[in-house]
């Protein structure tokens, strides 16, 4: 009785653990398959667009580039002059220090020769204690807002808004490098629609290994550091697999900090970023879903597109990616538990059917169903109640499944970029079958570090030990 | 032990095993096709490239005769390459070359068999294509098949139509772009963009919407109207500046700026009082381009306007001119109103930064 009673219990584990792994699994298929449809129309109208009219028409519509910075000195240069490259008519820079205790300041005079500017600043959005601003001489568009730090990077950026003019507003990370045409690229498609697109993000890789010189890719020689090459993977399966797709149902549940443009009269309504957060994107992205739904007729869109507008720095080894991770997973579990009520909600559209269940069976859950399968795993073994033949089954089955779904967005991403070459996607593709065996474990190691912080309530925006970049 | 579907997950583990290894061997066939093909555009390019080249160093007439294949016998791919440079990293073409070879590539049996794949080719991005082309070869005989692919059910049809139409700028193009910006709320900003590269003659069509329902229809007119400098109907933007909506008010209050009829002048300066904030802020510009520095004796008063951003318009002007806004500087610092005070020190200092700028 007893046997059959377990035997019972057994099969009833087994049959959630292998719904569980079907759903998510035909998910991310489904995600692929139309990540993979949608990659290819964008880049054909990338292919068609008439960017020289875009470029040259007086009716360009003019963004502000927010460019927050705590000790960037690393990066700050070619970030700063990658912005001022821009092949876009119409922008202004505001570079926010907050609380900057390295060169990143110096380094700021020394390539836009800054001094005081007196100049109302009103605070609309919280940002902490301004301390002062200053103008560069040689370059009319840019000011800098020095402040004292605080208020985490939401802070900053809500300083650099108070200041900002422009319709737009796009804000960068400080360690990222923008390809001359980011700009006009993704608001040339804003153009066609600004009466709805209110948030709109594009895609971006890891800089680790490009030759960089006054903010412009001089060779691009990607990383073949095996966690760099796994997180060109993840970001690839990511922007392409996933995001373009969520795009394409107007489900968009983030557009990443490194690189997002909002409409600033929606940053307005919103009252800026929040600093209750560990970062401040993904919850600035839901809060913009909440507005979305309040305002259903005006239609409004957030979009991702799959040109590549720049490139940022990733962590180089396993400790810096468990610490960068362990952030995302807090601020993933932060946001969806604020945000439970959008949940198969029909006010939130496609959004509560297909963005917010993925970050709860995945993003959220997933980890615990991981380690749970390793628990069952072992305990079966232990108790010799595993058949062998089963277990390489389901194993196969997992890495298979997993392999074809990033080979797919690999092939999305080769027909519709041409930035790496033959050699390094080979690379990507056999990694595809190897990230199983290790880089997972790293990923779910972080996410189990990032639930454990969660419980303790840790809200800190712990940067990673940032290396330094070679001359 | 527990076998639970053992047979069932091999089969599925099979399936996805042939299919990781067909996708991972048609990533790398698809990777050495697409440099392939990417060596062969550039080849195709540079023989257009020589073509055109020695043609023109030839100095001889342009006639089938001396058309060479490379040009004449074009794809629509090649045919766009070389009109709008998209591939300007392989190989560049400069204006005389893109006309030669225009010359050369344009056939009216050419023109039908495009405007035959713009109409009806079930693949969408091929029509594209060929939509883009018959705009790029100028073809005013194929504005009517571009006016029915510009109302064609698919958003990205209709889309690469007002492109294609706004390469052709003739009147009757812009009669079906104006068209198609009354009925439809989308495109409207790339329609008035594409529209602003139009002659000006084509303004006695765009006044005819100046009464249009539509407020957003009314605001882009008094925009359009401005950039097409059509100063002939001033009259008609004026009037835009007592409509209801106040979006349209300052749109048309920009547009007089931009005009430059000093005739407007006594309207602007009425509308500084408007109870709008954005219509004051419109004219507070408009008066500043419109006059230059003659502006700051209408404006300066506006140093007190209830609008933050009404009073930065203002100190823009002033640093802009800041010799003739030195009186008023001198008044607001031995004045008693401190937000004067303050505007004339950050003109003051901002002039500073503009008179630098406009030395380098």
């Amino acid at each position: 009785m007893t046997n059959i009673l377990l035997s019972k219990a057994n099969y009833i584990v087994f049959l959630i653990f292998f719904g569980y792994f079907v759903v998510l699994t035909a998910f991310y298929f489904f995600l692929a398959v139309v990540g993979f449809i949608e990659g290819r129309k964008r880049s054909w109208e990338s292919e068609e667009e008439d960017y020289p009219l875009a470029y040259l028409s007086t009716m360009a519509i003019p963004v502000s580039i927010i460019l927050p910075a705590r000790n960037e000195e690393e990066w700050i240069r070619d970030s700063l002059l990658s912005i001022l490259n821009q092949n876009y008519p119409k922008f202004e820079v505001i570079i926010v220090n907050d609380g900057s205790t390295d060169r990143t300041m110096e380094i700021l005079n020394e390539v836009l020769k800054l001094k005081p500017y007196d100049i109302p600043y009103i605070k609309h959005y919280k940002d902490g204690q301004v301390k002062e601003i200053l103008k560069s001489e040689i370059h009319p568009n840019v000011t800098v807002i020095s402040k004292l730090p605080g208020v985490k990077k939401a802070g900053a950026v809500n300083a650099g808004l108070n200041m900002a003019r422009n319709d737009y507003v796009c804000g960068i990370d400080a360690d990222t490098v923008l390809e001359p045409n980011a700009l006009l690229k993704v608001m040339a498609h804003v153009e066609k629609d600004p009466e709805r697109i209110i948030g709109i993000g594009s895609y971006f890789g890891l800089a680790n290994g490009l030759k960089i010189k006054d903010g412009r890719i001089m060779k691009r020689s990607y990383s073949w550091n095996p966690i760099i090459a796994c997180q060109n993977l993840e970001y690839i399966r990511s922007f392409i697999g996933n995001r373009i797709a969520w795009s394409r149902f107007n489900a968009m549940p983030i557009i990443a900090g490194g690189f997002a443009i909002w409409r600033r009269d929606i940053l307005y309504e919103l009252g800026g970023y929040s600093a209750n957060f560990t970062c401040e994107d993904i919850e600035f992205t839901f809060r913009a879903r909440d507005y979305m739904a309040k305002n259903k007729d005006k239609d409004y869109k957030i979009i991702m597109l799959p040109y590549h507008v720049g490139w940022t720095e990733g962590p180089a080894n396993a400790r810096s990616l468990i610490l960068q991770r362990n952030r995302w997973q807090r601020v993933t579990n932060e946001t969806i538990w604020h945000y439970k009520y959008m949940l198969l909600n029909p006010r939130y559209g496609s959004f509560a059917y297909l963005a917010m269940p993925y970050f709860l069976l995945y993003e959220v859950l997933g980890v615990f169903f991981e380690i749970a399968s390793l628990a069952f795993v072992a305990i079966g073994w232990t108790a010799g109640a595993l058949n062998l033949n089963t277990f390489i089954a389901f194993l196969c089955l997992m890495i298979l499944s997993q392999c074809v779904i990033s080979l797919l967005s690999i092939l999305a991403f080769a027909r519709s970029q041409r930035i790496f070459r033959l050699p390094y996607i080979v690379y990507l593709v056999v990694l595809t079958f190897l990230e199983f065996f290790w880089y997972r474990w790293i990923i779910s190691l972080a996410k189990l570090s990032g639930m454990y912080s969660y419980a303790r309530k840790v809200t800190t925006f712990d940067q990673y030990a940032r290396p330094k970049r070679s001359a | 032990m527990y076998n639970y579907h053992t047979d069932l997950i091999w089969s599925i583990d099979r399936v996805l095993l042939l299919t990781a290894f067909f996708l991972s061997v048609a990533i790398f066939f698809y990777m050495i096709i697409r440099a392939y093909l990417w060596n062969k555009r550039s080849k195709a390019l540079l023989s257009i490239k020589r073509d055109v080249y020695g043609l023109t160093l030839s100095g001889k007439e342009l006639s089938d005769k001396v058309c060479l294949p490379a040009s004449s016998e074009a794809t629509l791919q090649q045919f766009l390459d070389v009109a709008t440079n998209r591939n300007r990293e392989a190989i560049f073409f400069n204006e005389a070359e893109q006309k030669i070879f225009k010359n050369c590539f344009i056939s009216p049996e050419k023109i039908t068999r495009i405007e035959k794949t713009a109409r009806g080719s079930w693949n969408k991005w091929d029509r594209i294509e060929a939509i883009l082309s018959l705009g790029y070869a100028e073809s005013g005989g194929s504005i009517p098949t571009l006016k029915k692919s510009l109302n064609d059910r698919d958003r990205d049809i209709s889309y690469f139509s007002i492109l294609a139409l706004g390469q052709i700028k003739t009147p009757l193009a812009a009669k079906i772009l104006l068209e198609f910006l009354k009925k439809h709320k989308f495109y409207r900003r790339k329609i008035v963009s594409i529209l602003e590269t139009f002659p000006s003659a084509i303004a006695s069509e765009v006044v005819g919407l100046a009464e249009n329902k539509d407020q957003d229809v009314r605001s882009w007119v008094a925009i359009l109207l401005a950039k097409l400098k059509a100063g002939q109907y001033v009259k008609n933007i004026e009037k835009l500046t007592s409509d209801e909506s106040e979006e349209v008010r300052a749109a048309a209050c920009e547009s007089l700026g931009d005009l430059g009829n000093k005739e407007a002048r006594p309207l602007l300066v009425k509308l500084l009082k408007n109870d709008m904030w954005l219509v004051r802020l419109s004219a507070v510009k408009a008066l500043s381009r419109l006059l230059g520095k003659e502006s700051l004796s209408d404006i300066v008063a506006s140093v007190n306007d209830p609008s933050l951003s009404v009073i930065e318009a203002v100190k823009d002007a002033m640093a802009e001119h800041i010799d003739a806004a030195m009186p008023y500087i001198e008044n607001f610092m031995s004045g008693k109103d401190e937000v004067a005070k303050r505007v004339a020190l950050e003109a003051l200092e901002l002039s500073r930064l503009f008179r630098k700028h406009s030395e380098r």
